[in-house]
């Protein structure tokens, strides 16, 4: 996988690796099996969006209506504050959650006390194993005015609310983005942890014989050692700029805040599946438009990386 | 020659007169067919229900049920529909009206004109109510599904709700009028109606999350004049102008805007729970107290919808007068289902199965699938009232459920049946309309028009039409709302702006559709 063969002869060096590795290629072979049934031939269905989709007529037999649906959603009233919200939405967590474990993988790092870091540390991640549906049902149990702990809080050092924090329009990317943080900092932080334990403690050493102060060694040892590994979670990260999981944002979701809230996932969901006529081929449509960006996004970004860094995926 | 063709003639007449009695002998044949229906979890499969083995004796039809799940329905339906791997029948499976046209149109489910031999009772039905014939035939004349009928008119509607405990501690009466309900609302909210000491911690009006617009508002609707036609006419976001005999658009009528500035004022005067069009969780709050210490006013079908025995303390009001009209416009027909039961091309005996569905539209067959059996599921008091057994009675989870024990047609809704006498059919519960409603069905009907719509049908490109610019619009009107009632835009300045930017998004083009739909069904209905 990590080294690439040149075009010419390449068909007979893989024959020669196939008979060299029997025993790996034979181990490989069920995940290439898995993803070419779950994942390569479902995308036949991908049809439907091209389609005017109904369940008597089939995928492969529904009438052709090219890229119609497209059209459609482009001229819709949402289009704008859709793809407005959804990057917002996605760039702002992004900026947040992409530095934010490393942080505290640093800080746990400082903590010398090694039975107190693993507390601390198993509080940081257990937020991650609550189900989206379980954390959202906190957050608004939380948020709730009357009976919620932060309002209770806010009440008591004198913060007057006039309006319940989860109706407010402008709270919503906020309250999105940082409970999105509570629930994952600790466990992105753990690669970032197992990378900084892997670097060579000797780099250290010499830098402290240097004179390196503890701030130097962190800024010219370890944040280089994990540029890498940074680089690598970045580039998968923007692949998903574009999809913005429905659930927890559908869940969060009210007549209020729609204004900053309604994202292109959520919109697939009601329209393709809340409608009381769901349009399949309309949100299969959008859909594919939200993955077709992605896509765009994830290999720029890696083009990028590989022209500046040299660390790419592929 | 002459001899061959007599002796020709002779062995048809032979044959045929054998056929003919192999036919009447077929009549009650055993005969296995398989329908699809749904799975419930309070009661066991249908594979044993009493009512299905004593059909089958009746009937000498053997059924094997497949029972599949409500939740996974619409999946496999897709699944059924793409392998051509249809069952002879589907009961109680829930399909819409574009579906049934599409499919009927296709082949796909048989059109019960062709066996109407074969339907006496459903044909009488038709012929006694013909605005419930005229939801049943489609565009292109056919009737692709047995109906789903109940004339109780109470149960088929969304009604309010007032706290009763309240309104005698304050000395107040049931209101009536919309004037009165917002007196009422003021008393709530200003004098202790909870009598505990603290005036702050009543909440007038109590609506279920998510559910302003199509279930609070649309109730609303009734009294301004938007909904004289029912939850159908409703639900298409538009209504029939008396004065213009014409199609025009809810969101951007007047009269909307009279029935919001309505709501905005209640808002104003903190009537409302605040977190009404929030996240709010109703459980917690009602944990705060009793829950009749809390709500005032609410809506849904049953009171009991708010807590087991709501009923006892909530007093039900069909609808409010004084406004520009007084209909009940949360109000669903007489019709409910037009699919609900339906035989598919694959049924080998479509004329068996047709006299199947159809004895439930008789007088027979409706006690049969309502009360049950003489001796087994209902007896006959002294006054000659049907009252179920003490069996049914005295179940767990009450007469409904025990009811549906042995498989009547009880629960769940949409099934393909003519429901009996609404009062008939609370006696044999112990019950009438008034204990559980707080109403009459004589009452109720004062405030039903006579012309409650079916679900219309789209033809040819109708659909897309629609589908293009029905969602956007619903989504802008939700938000909108929100913000005129809550203040957050004022009707003196936001208003022209909301109507301008509504009508740039497709209004006139979907008015159009509706026009033609209202005008296909007006015709119909001659």
């Amino acid at each position: 996988m990590l080294y690439r063969y040149k075009s010419r002869g390449a068909l007979s060096q893989l024959r020669r690796s196939m008979v060299r590795n029997t025993g790996l290629y034979l181990m490989s072979l069920p995940v290439v099996i898995y993803f070419i049934i779950f994942s390569y031939l479902p995308m036949y269905g991908v049809q439907i969006a091209f389609r005017n989709y109904s369940l008597t007529e089939g995928i492969t037999t529904s009438p052709w209506v090219g890229i119609d649906h497209l059209r459609v959603f482009y001229q819709s009233y949402y289009f704008g504050r859709l793809i407005k919200n959804t990057l917002f939405l996605s760039v702002y967590s992004l900026l947040v959650s992409i530095p934010a474990p490393i942080i505290l993988a640093l800080m746990f790092q400082e903590v010398k006390h090694k039975k107190l870091r693993s507390v601390l540390q198993a509080i940081s991640y257990a937020p991650n194993f609550f189900s989206t549906v379980v954390a959202c049902g906190m957050i608004v149990m939380f948020l709730a005015p009357n009976t919620g702990v932060i309002p209770t809080l806010l009440e008591a050092l004198g913060v007057k609310l006039n309006s319940s924090i989860l109706t407010n329009k402008d709270t919503f990317r906020h309250i999105y983005v940082w409970s999105g943080i509570w629930q994952s900092v600790g466990w992105s932080s753990l690669i970032y942890t197992a990378a900084i334990s892997g670097i060579p403690t000797d780099q250290y050493e010499a830098a402290a014989i240097e004179g390196a102060s503890h701030l130097q060694q962190i800024i010219h040892i370890t944040l280089p050692n994990l540029a890498p590994t940074i680089t690598i979670l970045t580039i998968l990260a923007m692949g998903g700029v574009m999809s913005v999981g429905y659930e927890k944002v559908y869940l969060l979701q009210n007549d209020l805040n729609l204004e900053t809230s309604e994202v292109i996932s959520t919109y697939v969901f009601k329209t393709g599946l809340l409608n009381k006529k769901p349009r399949y081929s309309f949100s299969a449509m959008v859909g594919l438009f939200n993955s077709v960006v992605n896509l765009i996004l994830l290999s720029s970004v890696n083009l990028l990386s590989r022209r500046i860094s040299e660390t790419s995926l592929w | 020659m002459t001899r061959l063709l007599s002796i020709a003639v002779a062995l048809i007449l032979a044959l045929s007169m054998l056929l003919s009695c192999a036919v009447a002998e077929s009549e009650n044949e055993p005969i296995e067919v398989t329908i699809v229906t749904y799975s419930w979890d309070v009661k066991g499969s249908a594979n044993t229900d009493w009512i299905w083995q004593k059909y089958e004796e009746m009937t000498g039809i053997h059924v094997n049920w497949t029972e599949i799940p409500q939740s996974s329905a619409e999946e496999k339906k897709m699944t059924m529909f793409a392998s051509g791997d249809l069952p002879d029948a589907f009961f109680q499976f829930d399909f819409s009206v574009d579906e049934l046209y599409e499919y009927g149109q296709k082949g796909t489910f048989i059109n019960l004109n062709d066996f109407d031999d074969y339907t006496p009772a459903l044909n009488a039905f038709f012929e006694s109510d013909k605005a419930a014939k005229a939801a049943c035939v489609m565009p292109d004349g056919g009737i692709y599904g047995f109906p789903g009928v109940s004339y109780n008119t109470v149960g088929n509607s969304l009604r309010y709700y007032i706290n009763g405990e309240w309104l005698d501690r304050l000395n107040l009466k049931v209101p009536e009028t919309l004037d009165e309900l917002t007196a009422t609302f003021e008393a709530f909210k200003t004098q202790d109606a909870n009598g505990n000491g603290d005036t702050d911690d009543e909440w007038p009006i109590y609506i279920r999350y998510r559910s302003f617009g199509w279930a609070f508002e649309r109730a609303f609707e009734g009294v301004f004049g938007l909904g004289d036609h029912g939850n159908n006419q409703c639900d298409t976001g538009f209504y029939l102008e008396d004065s213009t005999d014409t199609i025009e658009y809810i969101y951007t009528s007047e009269k909307c805007k009279a029935m919001w500035q309505q709501f905005a004022e209640w808002w104003a005067a903190g009537y409302f729970y605040p977190e009404t069009f929030g996240n709010f969780d109703y459980a917690s709050w009602v944990t705060a107290g009793k829950v009749d210490d809390v709500v005032g006013f609410f809506q849904w079908a049953h009171a009991n919808f708010l807590y087991d025995g709501a009923s006892q303390v909530y007093d039900g009001i069909n609808q409010f007068r004084g406004g520009i009209s007084e209909k009940m416009s949360y109000l669903n027909p007489s019709l409910s289902t037009v699919g609900a039961g339906i035989i598919t091309n694959k049924c080998k005996y479509p004329e068996r199965m047709a006299k199947w569905f159809d004895y439930f539209y008789s007088d027979e067959g409706r006690i049969f699938t309502y009360a049950g059996i003489e001796g087994e599921t209902y007896f006959v008091d002294d006054d000659g009232v049907m009252r179920y057994t003490d069996d049914i009675m005295n179940y767990d989870g009450g007469w409904q459920l025990g009811s549906f024990q042995y498989g009547l047609f009880t629960y769940g809704g949409g099934v393909p049946s003519l429901e009996i006498d609404t009062d008939a059919m609370f006696a044999l519960h112990y019950s009438s309309p008034e204990q559980e409603f707080g109403t009459s069905v004589e009452d109720c009907s004062q405030f039903c028009d006579d012309d409650v719509w079916p679900a219309f049908i789209a033809i040819g490109d109708e659909q897309a039409v629609i589908d293009t610019y029905a969602t956007d619009l619903d989504n802008y009107v939700t938000e909108s709302r929100v913000k005129f009632v809550t203040g957050e835009w004022n009707f003196e300045e936001d208003w022209d702006a909301y109507v301008t930017q509504l009508n740039s998004m497709g209004v006139a083009e979907l008015q159009a559709v509706r026009q033609a739909q209202y005008d296909r069904y007006a015709a119909a209905q001659q």
